[in-house]
């Protein structure tokens, strides 16, 4: 069992990204909190010397991806999670890098209204007739925004000939 | 046959009413060509950058800290205190036999030090994944993406339990998981039963899954 002052200084160093990482890849704080909490009951339980903060944010990851497998697709879709979960052998680091890259693209490549119907979908959870309905233009057009965004960025990490 | 920009519009229509659609269609209007797949791959990446992006506010890890505390150091500090009361009233009553009980332990703790000199860093990793892992304690076994059948009945074997399904469902079930040998059955049958879905039980050297 892990000496409890270092579990202390492992937790204080650590939590707040832990967190922040399940968060992101869960979108529920609930949830987000089991896992790190778990995360923290096996190192205590286990552990006999300090796992690293790789380590940590690794486990994280796989605790999210045990909670989203276990969930309908219904709920997957819904909350825009994975459906066929794949482990991704990325370090955590450089999956969260591309994540800002996908803000700062969008924020500084897109614009509007495209980015105005691209947050709302997005941020806001609108469904596409809510969007049609705050712009005032038509579903079809609506669609077709989101889905060029969407090709945009594909576009721009891919590489690919994606045109929509 | 439709082209790719129809399936991705399908795939768009049916996220805004998913309840509209039954498990299969889902996966099916998903699944339908790689240029799909690929687009609600990024869909997911896109929300996971908007979640990360308005989680900025500060997370108080005080609280966190003296949550963690309170919940699994307070109990186990009691639990600890409960055996060793258990243990003196043992001792106690059955004094006659303590001597035995004392030669017992003693054998334990020397089987113990060996396998800590002989096991150390011992990590396996099983089945598809290359584990991130960078544990540090011994025998430790690292499930990725494995079916809870492949855990159990690797398990099983190690601790020389039997599995029986009641409920064949939950074979196929995937999970990630880190099998700490040193920990005993009843260790990694409680692991096991905090994921959803999964239920349990181990009587008379027997793991029954329901």
């Amino acid at each position: 069992m892990l000496d409890k002052r270092i579990l202390e200084r492992l937790f204080r160093q650590n939590y707040s990204g832990m967190i922040r990482l399940a968060r992101t890849i869960l979108g529920n704080d609930g949830e987000a909190e089991d896992v790190v909490q778990d995360v923290f009951v096996r190192v205590m339980e286990n552990s006999t010397t300090e796992p690293t903060a790789a380590y940590l944010y690794a486990s994280v990851k796989y605790g999210c991806i045990n909670v989203i497998r276990q969930k309908r697709v219904h709920e997957q879709v819904k909350e825009l999670l994975p459906v066929e979960v794949e482990i991704d052998l990325q370090p955590v680091e450089r999956q969260t890098d591309k994540l800002d890259q996908i803000t700062a693209f969008v924020d500084e490549c897109i614009k509007d209204p495209h980015r105005t119907i691209f947050h709302m979908r997005f941020d806001d959870d609108l469904t596409v007739s809510e969007i049609a309905k705050r712009m005032e233009i038509n579903p079809n057009t609506t669609y077709k925004y989101l889905m060029q965004c969407i090709g945009q960025i594909r576009h721009f990490f891919n590489n690919a000939d994606v045109k929509f | 046959m439709t082209n790719s920009k129809d399936n991705i519009r399908k795939l768009m229509e049916m996220l805004d009413n998913p309840d509209a659609y039954s498990e299969q269609e889902i996966r099916d209007i998903i699944g339908q060509d790689e240029d799909t797949q690929e687009t609600y791959r990024m869909m997911v990446e896109i929300k996971r950058s908007s979640r990360r992006s308005q989680n900025g506010h500060p997370i108080d890890v005080d609280a966190a800290w003296k949550r963690f505390e309170q919940t699994h150091y307070q109990r186990r500090h009691s639990n600890v205190w409960m055996k060793v009361a258990a243990g003196f009233v043992g001792v106690l009553f059955v004094s006659g036999i303590s001597f035995a009980a004392i030669s017992a332990v003693k054998h334990y703790n020397e089987r113990k030090q060996v396998e800590q000199q002989t096991g150390q860093e011992t990590v396996i990793s099983t089945n598809t994944g290359t584990t991130e892992s960078e544990a540090s304690d011994n025998q430790l076994v690292v499930f990725t993406n494995t079916k809870l059948e492949q855990i159990l009945s690797e398990v099983a074997a190690y601790y020389g339990v039997k599995v029986e399904y009641k409920n064949a469902d939950v074979r196929d079930l995937r999970f990630y998981y880190e099998w700490n040998r040193k920990a005993g059955v009843e260790s990694v049958t409680d692991d096991l039963n905090r994921f959803a879905k999964v239920n349990i039980t181990l009587n008379n050297k027997k793991i029954t899954v329901e």
